[in-house]
């Protein structure tokens, strides 16, 4: 089914309307086609009242009242709606954890000398994490702590400790507040196991109790498996510090080999940019007539990679199927996550390879070059040949790059952040006290083709900026900041007076760059550390979440350990829950009183700026400190 | 935030299809092969002869029975779709109905509206007069006596697409169909279920359609429904007792609000 729509309307960033624009001249189907296609969309699953976990059914509810009000088990609209978020959240949760777990049993491996092309590279960050663990570190070599340290997180992910080691970073206020509520995380995949045992037919059927677990299962993502795959991600590849990116389409270049490195998981791309500094390769691609080999990066591989290495970025989640549109990619590198299934049918325009890497995340009509880390640097050789030899067969007349890239910084982890502040989050807290900063706000999530595409991520972030709201952004956020020119130090110029001042004092953008999206445990570490200085909660802080254009299970689980943790969170795209009224009260209201903080749901990122800027000012008269009226 | 106002339900325009009410309603109608078909076809031709609009006499009114579009309550699941294809099928069967080539085709179409969350589903209105009847050159096009249906002859059919271009509600589709037709492409539309219909039974899509966008019965009693449910919605408005009114549940009300909100949202 063609799409119609005015492709202005579709994106508001240039290079993406060029290549929707060649997309419809050649009749390439994009993800927007297929959004128009599968219109309309059916309201018992966007309402959450579906539920085909048992033979008996499937079965729907009536959100009008009249026609079925109970699964055949008997499930009415709440149990079924409440259910089938749980499921949502473990599916998230179970992404982020078995990325972090690949990390670690890397990690483990690297701490027994098997692996190729991995060291660590941060030793200081491994004993700091070695202290924190309980784990001796006084006159001990480094991967004796490593060892240590590995056998330690795996225990996480069982369940004989009952608890998550990162649980210490918390305010003791918020530990207790879950322990009262019995959501305290026990083990990272146990959560998730529990998850779909309690939501198979006839075990939990008590809303309220499921949606208390969804939190639980949240919590052992957002605290235990995404915490280890950022932290053990430093170790290995280092702890990012501020570095100047450049990103957009323009980032390919006509005379190199380009090759993308897209999915979540730096493990691979950390080897492949190694290997494409390779001078036996660099001599290939010159042989064949390329000037040098250009790696690129895409979603949260590519943060992962920028924030490190500055590596420019080709773009978000939107922009997977338009990089394939300029002709001039010639290999995508793929790990896993939020890749999807389309590209393989995009790159068949093209001369484009796509090679997959994962063998848990195969793709018809890609090359897969299965990853094994013992293997690395050889294996991160072989792709990279790969990408130059599909050079030879680039149609240079096909190549289409439609934008001058835009400059970006890049890599605040919260040691950046610290560091900027002279190691102490105090000037931080003055400027909050003081009013030049109101609050801070993390922007986060996905792109969703049911949104313009990076305008609720724009559009949001800059109405928070312009009134002194420091904004914290991961994943596609970051992208979408980054193209719009919001996060360089001049940007400051966009701020409201009070965070302007702050950040040319720093020389730091006010939009700050903070990872992929398992990175957003950087901004609940933040928040902590926050919350501990202050001998606060982190539900009494001027904190806020947003997700303007989220998509993906993983985004629903980050809402929810971002609530859990405390902090209001704005979701620009509904969750499929309104079909249960006592559904939404209880995440739209009664958390509140339950975990300090709430959902919001709005699709206009102005009016989500206006329920943002009202919490984080209540927030601070609730404090003590000066507020204004919004 | 979310009040459920029970009292502002919407009335119900018929009985649920399997309940007792509809049960008896069925009962108590005259069966088709109660009446002859001679008898029948001249009472029609009659009533064409004087005025094809005029359908307020008594006997007509009676057998007015028709699938009823309440708009307002069309979610987009499509199970219609789906429903019609199977029962079109040479199987009729929902899993045989997968592999049948060609593979059959729903008459029932939900089409999306402006705004996210909102669709409406299109079929053939069994028009009477019916403009394809009228200008179908092989006069493939006919009226079922007994149904007061509006129903294609494929083996007349010479798939010349007037009775399309003539169709207020583009109804008409052009494919091949598997169900004992002939194996070519011929004109194809809502048949109102005819089979069901002499067997007594209900169409299939409004039979699986379980939030009431699709609802099958006596014509009038269902427009009446609707000049009710419209009447609550004008005196609430003009009375300013409930400025408000919401015309469904507010939590459907609150999810139609995001479509209408994340439609209109973007950048000048």
């Amino acid at each position: 089914m063609a799409n119609h729509k005015d492709i202005n309307s579709l994106s508001i960033n240039k290079d993406a309307r060029a290549m929707i624009a060649r997309a419809r001249e050649e009749g390439i189907e994009t993800v927007w086609d297929r959004l128009a296609a599968q219109q309309p969309q059916c309201g018992y699953c966007a309402m959450g009242v579906s539920c085909r976990n048992c033979a008996m059914g499937p079965c729907r509810v009536d959100p009008f009242g009249e026609g079925p009000q109970k699964g055949v088990c008997g499930a009415d609209a709440d149990i079924i709606v409440a259910r089938n978020l749980g499921r949502t959240i473990a599916a998230g949760a179970a992404a982020h954890s078995d990325h972090g777990r690949d990390i670690l049993e890397v990690f483990a491996e690297l701490a027994e000398g098997k692996t190729s092309g991995y060291e660590i590279r941060d030793p200081d960050k491994l004993r700091a994490l070695a202290e924190e663990w309980g784990i001796g570190t006084e006159g001990r070599e480094t991967f004796e702590i490593a060892q240590d340290l590995a056998s330690g997180m795996m225990e996480d992910f069982g369940t004989r400790k009952g608890s998550l080691g990162f649980s210490t970073r918390l305010p003791s206020q918020r530990t207790e507040r879950w322990a009262e509520l019995g959501i305290t995380p026990r083990g990272i995949d146990r959560e998730n196991v529990e998850m779909l045992h309690r939501t198979h037919m006839g075990v939990d059927n008590d809303y309220v109790n499921t949606l208390l677990h969804c939190l639980r299962t949240s919590l052992s993502d957002g605290w235990g498996g995404s915490m280890v795959a950022t932290e053990l991600s430093d170790v290995m590849f280092g702890t990012p510090k501020p570095v100047l990116s450049r990103v957009n389409l323009g980032a390919l270049k006509p005379e190199c080999v380009n090759i993308a490195l897209h999915g979540h998981n730096p493990l691979l791309s950390d080897v492949i940019v190694q290997a494409a500094a390779d001078p036996e390769l660099i001599q290939m691609a010159k042989e064949k007539g390329a000037e040098g080999i250009n790696l690129v990066g895409l979603c949260c591989t590519g943060n992962e990679l920028q924030m490190r290495m500055g590596l420019p970025m080709a773009g978000n989640h939107l922009m997977q199927e338009l990089v394939l549109l300029t002709g001039a990619l010639d290999a995508m590198v793929v790990d896993y996550q939020c890749i999807m299934p389309s590209v393989t049918d995009v790159a068949k325009c093209f001369h484009t390879e796509v090679i997959s890497t994962a063998d848990k995340a195969k793709f018809t009509g890609a090359t897969h070059i299965s990853f094994d880390p013992r293997r690395g640097l050889e294996i991160g050789k072989q792709i990279v040949r790969r990408g130059v030899e599909a050079y030879s067969n680039r149609n240079p007349e096909r190549v289409r790059i439609p934008d001058e890239t835009v400059e970006m910084m890049a890599g605040f982890s919260v040691e950046a952040i610290l560091g900027a502040l002279g190691g102490t989050p105090e000037p931080l807290v003055d400027a909050i006290k003081a009013g030049k900063i109101r609050g801070a706000v993390g922007v986060v999530g996905c792109n969703n083709p049911k949104i313009q595409q990076d305008y609720g991520h724009v559009m949001l972030t800059r109405r928070l900026i312009e009134n002194d709201i420091l904004v914290l952004v991961t994943g596609c956020s970051s992208i979408a900041n980054g193209k719009a020119g919001q996060m360089m130090p001049e940007a400051a110029e966009m701020a409201g007076p009070g965070l302007r001042e702050v950040c040319q004092a720093l020389g730091i953008p006010p939009v700050l760059h903070m990872g992929s999206c398992v990175d957003n445990t950087r901004i609940l570490v933040l928040a902590a550390a926050l919350a501990n200085y202050l001998g606060v909660d982190i539900s009494q802080l001027p904190l806020a979440g947003a997700a303007p254009e989220w998509y993906s299970e993983k985004a629903v689980s980050i809402g929810a350990y971002v609530v859990a943790s405390g902090i209001y969170t704005v979701l620009g795209v509904q969750p499929p829950v309104f079909g249960s009224r006592n559904v939404v009260k209880l995440l739209a209201q009664d958390l509140d009183d339950v975990v300090g903080a709430k959902f919001g749901v709005e699709a206009d990122p102005e009016k989500a700026a206006v329920l943002i800027r009202k919490h984080i000012e209540a927030k601070r008269e609730a404090l003590g400190l000066e507020s204004r009226d919004v | 935030m979310f009040v459920w106002r029970g009292a502002r339900r919407l009335p119900r325009a018929m009985p649920a299809p399997n309940s007792d009410e509809a049960h008896k309603m069925r009962l108590g109608r005259p069966k088709v092969d109660e009446r002859t078909s001679i008898l029948r076809g001249l009472f029609l031709a009659r009533i064409r002869a004087e005025e094809h609009a005029s359908l307020i006499g008594a006997e007509r009114e009676e057998k007015m029975e028709t699938v009823f579009v309440n708009p307002e309550r069309c979610i987009g699941c499509r199970q219609c779709e789906f429903a019609c294809a199977v029962e079109h099928s040479e199987s009729q069967d929902a899993v045989a109905a997968l592999f049948e080539e060609p593979p059959p085709r729903s008459r029932i179409h939900v089409a999306p509206g402006a705004a996210q969350f909102t669709s409406f589903p299109g079929k053939c209105r069994h028009c009477n007069p019916a403009p394809c009847q009228q200008v179908c050159p092989s006069g493939a096009i006919s009226r079922d006596a007994d149904q007061d249906l509006i129903l294609i002859d494929p083996k007349k059919c010479i798939t010349c697409a007037m009775c399309a271009m003539v169709c207020p509600f583009d109804a008409v589709s052009f494919h091949a169909q598997s169900n004992g037709m002939p194996a070519r492409t011929v004109a194809v539309k809502c048949d109102g279920c005819v089979g069901r219909m002499r067997r007594g039974e209900e169409p299939a899509c409004s039979e699986v359609c379980k939030v009431d966008a699709l609802v099958f019965g006596e014509l009038n009693d269902l427009v009446k429904a609707g000049r009710v449910r419209e009447a609550h919605a004008v005196l609430s408005a003009v009375s300013a007792l409930e400025p408000e009114a919401p015309r469904g549940p507010d939590n459907v009300e609150a999810w139609r609000a995001w479509g209408r909100s994340a439609t209109a949202v973007r950048e000048d």
